[in-house]
């Protein structure tokens, strides 16, 4: 999980956030592939399609929906006052950073920006398209950080509400109110940040909570500043005093024993950060520095460290619609009361009672952010009576009353664990955001924009229906009758070729159909079979399906079952077929397959023509490539299905084959039910006329409201 | 590697069978015994499909997978069919009455429905199509040989008519000559980069 | 009517009527048809391939060792060993020979089947169709029998032109000279007039058996009645 601004795409529909690889909306289901960038898209360029064109129009429409979509619509307002976060745009560093600029700090801004170019190549879109997602990524940052903004408010409140009667609880450990509620909010079972993968992966990264010392330190950092302030003389704890113009930064500090690259930050926000947390005095720029480098993570201006020399806690006296307030310099503890009123929620669990003022959870200027790398797990534990840590002039935080030697080293990490709690917090706020978007992917929020027509299904039912009744009534009205319609020519030869056959002539009839099309096989069928035996033909059944072994009765007349000759069972399929056709005996003997079929492979040879029963042109164009080609003179006959009628006339016309029956209406002896059969193809040339009818009606409405339009 | 091997006895097994197919009059005997083999290994090979269809079925039952109640039906559907036929033997007609008795009904009511569906779809075809050649060419053809199988133009009375009606159901011909073609080239080339690509490419 | 007639036809209409509970939209008792379905086709079909296939072709055979029938026997079984040890998974590999057998073969089956079967004999019958001894009768111009030729040759090539045409300019390009368009929309009327053929004798087919199914359902109601 990352808490950069990680790209988004808005749904043109209903204006929901879902994450880059979604193909549908998570709210309204509507198709996001108008959203993808291509990766040779270039607006730039001309366009000569107008394809190109409605990318573009697209992708417009799309950053203009960012504008209209409530969700950011109030924090317009806000964001208005803030400088928005461009690709290359940068805070104004304070007065005295401006003139110096770091190398680890170059290094990070330059990978910054590469990772957002790759971002935006990722995206499939040009520099033009990185750019709109950039804006899109501002854009749901600010919502983000208003979001996170109105709940510390409200935290503020119900704080200031439940100051008084928390100040001295302590529960049976002796751990006080404060750091109990913390607990409560963070199960001490979440791993830091800094265990984070390089690459998020939202189920694991979500597991951010917090280990107890850095709920502790958090507190000292909540409550420290105005304790500090006010305990400053009794306590008597240094502060240390860090050069102002050192800039703060994620990057660790090149400090020996610590790896350069060491931080406890994820990989994934470091990437995202291109400029270092250093809160000017300006809370905008304060907030603008924290949004460009921690994403969505835009902690409360009013949260902002006031800048004092030697420590900062910079409390914005301004509420979150007064962010252009600067904070007194003065930092006096009526700043710092005010600010009290401004901090979030988590940070009331971090005060012990209501005389100890939070410390805001972000940087105060000349935070060393480099030492963030420092190991919050050390943070030292805070007093049992909530003496809260005092922010340093360039953000350290250092423990009132612990041992400053020992904690000198702990200090270090004070205002870079502030920091890193923070970000942690608002990583986590975020993270659990985005995994509730994936939790309801799929699942319908709110009402869809454009809901789809559910007539169509009825429409189809009764179409359904109409087909079922008018074919119940024609069978319940009428009696079977013969179904006469023209003779083809195929079935003409058919039945030239059929009158040729001798009497005592072997007949060899290959099965190859299902119990789905018996009832129409068979009604062709029967006819054929009567004619042949009452010429005197010998007719041997074969099939290499198994369900033909006992469909075969049903091609014979009932009346006449001693007439019905058993079906043997081919083995194999068609290389049964052509195991019989075009092999031979083998010297040393019968092959299994010649002894399970009488007569081996001289079977074709004996039989004066074969049909072929079949509801599967495959099996009859099988048999025409490999089998018939061995016994070019053995006349071809099939009897199939209508389906296969118009695929069967090559074979016909190359004379492959001697004739066949395709369908119940393809020969005039067969017996088939003559109303329910016209009524069911009546009903299906209107169906075809009014698909035709309501397209041509469609399409005149659309054409009409195109001209109304553009009158 | 791994995939070489199949592809190496697949490529040699075919070329052998090949040349014995162009020398058929003298390894007739021999091209009778080699289908056998293959024949036989046809069936265990649908053998084996048949009990992996088992094996499957028998773990969502075991592991109570959502559906495991159609699992369950086909397992006592095809213990039964199986027991009863080797028992009461596949050639009975009591059995092969049963057999039919489940078989037809449900296969000739599947198909039933396939009309029943071919009518929500006509109504589709366009809309989701649009105007084009093929879909208009399609419509009024369907229109045609719907009419033509209504039966009320009695072409066995008039001759004339017949030879018409005899041209307009030779049309779809030509199209479909140039499928069986297209179908036939598209086959023979796969065939042959089976046989002769896949070695160069190995190479 | 016997009793088992009655049983068996009422037991093919609620079969049918559990079928067209898919019209409804019951996925419940059209999954029960369909898996008894399944279940009965497959338990006949392996008793068959059992005793009609396995038994005569590869059992009875090794029957004969040490003859040489049995001995040649041996090769089947050891592919069919070699085939059943798909089954498992560490044996799994062992399959590819038996499958690369058939794979060898059935390919150089289509090659030939495809080439003299359907290939050469479609193509010959193009050209026959141009034979003199057709398009000229008594003499005259059978003009019937050029017309057909002609369609038949002008509806192949467009029909082939246009899977062509189609499978190049997918998505990439326009082709923008107009006889090729031509080409292309002659051979879509071609391949919808097919299609329209195919689908009315698919229709067909399936309101034969709708038909079939309606009047079982008809003819038990009348029992009662």
């Amino acid at each position: 999980m990352t808490d950069q601004g990680e790209p988004l795409q808005i749904c043109p529909n209903c204006g929901q956030e879902n994450a880059l690889q979604s193909l549908k909306c998570i709210r309204c289901g509507e198709l996001l592939e108008g959203l993808f960038h291509f990766d040779d898209y270039d607006e730039q360029e001309g366009v000569d399609a107008s394809g190109e064109l409605d990318n573009q129009d697209t992708i417009s429409t799309v950053l203009n929906s960012l504008d209209e979509n409530a969700l950011l619509n109030e924090q317009n307002q806000a964001a208005s006052e803030f400088p928005e976060p461009a690709e290359e745009t940068q805070p104004e560093p304070p007065a005295w950073d401006r003139e110096q600029v770091p190398d680890w700090l170059e290094r990070v801004r330059q990978r910054v920006k590469e990772e957002e170019s790759a971002l935006s190549q990722a995206s499939g879109g040009s520099g033009a398209g990185g750019r709109q997602s950039e804006d899109e990524r501002a854009q749901v940052d600010q919502a983000f950080a208003g979001m996170l903004r109105r709940i510390r408010e409200q935290a503020e409140n119900e704080r200031k509400k439940n100051r008084p009667s928390t100040e001295n609880l302590v529960d049976e450990n002796g751990d006080p109110e404060w750091l109990r509620r913390i607990r409560e909010l963070h199960p001490p079972t979440v791993e830091e940040s800094q265990n984070l993968p390089a690459k998020p992966a939202v189920s694991d990264e979500l597991d951010d909570d917090w280990t107890e010392e850095e709920l502790q330190d958090l507190l000292r950092r909540e409550i420290g500043a105005q304790y500090l302030e006010e305990h400053r003389q009794e306590l008597n704890f240094p502060l240390r005093e860090q050069p102002p113009t050192e800039e703060t930064t994620l990057e660790p500090a090149a400090e020996p024993g610590v790896p350069e690259d060491f931080h406890n930050i994820p990989d994934d926000d470091l990437e995202e950060r291109e400029k270092p947390i250093s809160l000017p005095d300006n809370p905008l720029e304060s907030q603008q520095v924290l949004s460009d480098s921690a994403g969505s993570e835009m902690p409360d201006p009013e949260l902002a460290v006031d800048p004092q020399p030697y420590f900062e806690t910079e409390l914005s006296e301004a509420p979150a619609d007064e962010p252009d307030e600067e904070p007194d310099e003065a930092a006096d503890a009526v700043a710092v009361d005010e600010a009290e009123e401004e901090q979030p929620e988590g940070l009331e669990m971090q005060e012990a009672d209501g005389e100890t003022p939070a410390i805001p959870p972000i940087l105060p200027e000349g935070t060393d952010e480099t030492q963030f790398g420092g190991n919050s797990e050390e943070a030292p534990e805070p007093d049992e009576d909530g003496e809260k840590v005092e922010p340093e002039a360039d953000g350290e935080l250092v423990e009132p009353d612990a041992n400053p030697e020992a904690e000198t080293a702990e200090d270090k990490n004070g205002p870079e664990k502030s920091a890193d709690l923070i970000l942690r917090r608002d990583q986590r706020q975020r993270a659990q955001t985005l995994k509730n978007i994936i939790e309801q992917e799929g699942r319908r929020s709110i009402a869809v924009l454009h809901e789809k027509a559910p007539q169509g299904k009825l429409g189809r039912l009764i179409l359904v229906l109409l087909l079922m009744i008018g074919v119940v009534t024609a069978l319940v009205l009428g009696p079977a009758q013969k179904l006469e319609l023209g003779v083809s020519p195929m079935s003409s030869a058919f039945e030239k070729s059929l009158g040729q056959i001798k009497s005592g002539e072997h007949i060899m009839v290959v099965l190859d159909y299902q119990a789905a099309t018996s009832a129409e096989l068979e009604s062709l069928a029967k006819p054929v079979f009567t004619k042949l035996l009452a010429q005197g033909a010998k007719i041997r059944l074969l099939t290499s399906q198994p369900a033909d072994v006992w469909l075969a009765g049903g091609l014979f007349d009932s009346d006449f079952p001693e007439e019905v000759p058993k079906t043997e069972f081919v083995p194999g399929g068609i290389l049964g077929y052509l195991a019989l056709s075009a092999g031979s005996t083998p010297d040393w003997g019968k092959t299994p397959i010649e002894k399970a079929i009488s007569g081996g492979t001289d079977l074709l040879d004996q039989s004066g023509a074969v049909l072929i029963i079949t509801d599967s042109f495959d099996f009859a164009r099988v048999w025409l490539e490999q089998v018939a080609p061995w016994k070019p003179g053995l006349k071809t006959l099939v009897i199939t299905t209508a389906v296969n009628a118009p695929v069967l006339q090559p074979y016909f016309a190359s004379r492959q084959l001697s004739g066949y029956l395709a369908g119940a209406a393809d020969h005039s002896g067969q017996e088939l039910n003559q109303r329910a059969w016209q009524v069911g193809v009546m009903i299906m040339m209107v169906v075809i006329l009014l698909g035709m009818i309501s397209k041509a009606d469609a399409d005149a409405n659309q054409r009409e409201e195109q001209r109304n339009a553009r009158e | 590697m791994k995939d070489r091997v199949g592809i190496i006895i697949a490529v040699v097994s075919g070329l052998l069978f090949l040349a014995a197919l162009f020398f058929q009059p003298v390894t007739a005997a021999w091209l009778n015994l080699i289908l056998n083999w293959v024949i036989v290994v046809t069936a265990v090979g649908l053998m084996v499909s048949v009990a992996r269809l088992i094996a499957t079925h028998l773990r969502h039952i075991a592991v109570g997978r959502r559906g495991f109640l159609f699992s369950m039906i086909f397992i006592i559907a095809f213990s039964a069919t199986l027991i009863a036929g080797i028992f009461m033997g596949e050639e009975n007609p009591e059995y092969l009455r049963w057999i039919r008795a489940i078989q037809v009904p449900l296969e000739t009511a599947l198909l039933g429905l396939v009309a029943l569906v071919m009518m929500s779809v006509a109504t589709k075809v366009f809309r989701e199509r649009g105007w084009s050649f093929l879909t208009l060419s399609f419509g009024f053809s369907a229109l045609v040989f719907l009419f033509l199988n209504l039966g009320f133009l009695r072409l066995n009375q008039d001759p004339s008519l017949g030879k018409v009606v005899a041209v307009v159901q030779g049309l779809p011909m030509a199209g479909a000559r140039g499928l069986l073609i297209g179908i036939a080239l598209g086959a023979l080339i796969m065939g042959l980069r089976m046989l002769f690509g896949q070695v160069v490419e190995n190479d | 009517m016997p009793g088992s007639d009655w049983l068996l036809a009422f037991v093919g209409v609620v079969l049918t009527l559990m079928v067209f509970c898919y019209l409804l939209g019951d996925k419940l008792l059209f999954g029960i048809a369909m898996y008894i379905l399944l279940g009965v086709s497959s338990g006949y079909a392996a008793i068959i391939l059992i005793k009609r296939a396995l038994l005569p072709l590869l059992i009875a055979p090794l029957m004969a060792l040490p003859k040489i029938e049995g001995l040649l026997a041996l090769i089947p079984l050891l592919l069919s060993l070699l085939l059943i040890g798909s089954l498992f998974r560490k044996s799994a590999k062992a399959a590819r020979v038996p499958l690369g057998i058939l794979a060898g073969i059935l390919t150089a089956l289509t090659i030939v089947g495809v080439s003299r079967g359907t290939l050469a004999p479609q193509l010959l019958s193009i050209v026959d169709a141009f034979d003199p001894a057709l398009v000229v009768k008594a003499g005259m111009p059978n003009w019937t029998a050029i017309f057909e030729a002609f369609m038949t040759l002008t509806g192949v090539i467009a029909v082939l032109f246009f899977f062509h045409h189609r499978a190049k300019t997918s998505g990439k390009y326009e082709i923008s000279q107009p006889w090729l368009e031509g080409l292309s929309g002659v051979g879509q009327i071609f391949i919808g007039i097919t299609f329209g053929a195919v689908f009315v004798g698919l229709f067909n087919t399936a309101l034969t058996a709708l038909i079939a199914s309606l009047e079982r359902l008809i003819n038990f109601i009348r029992l009662w009645l």
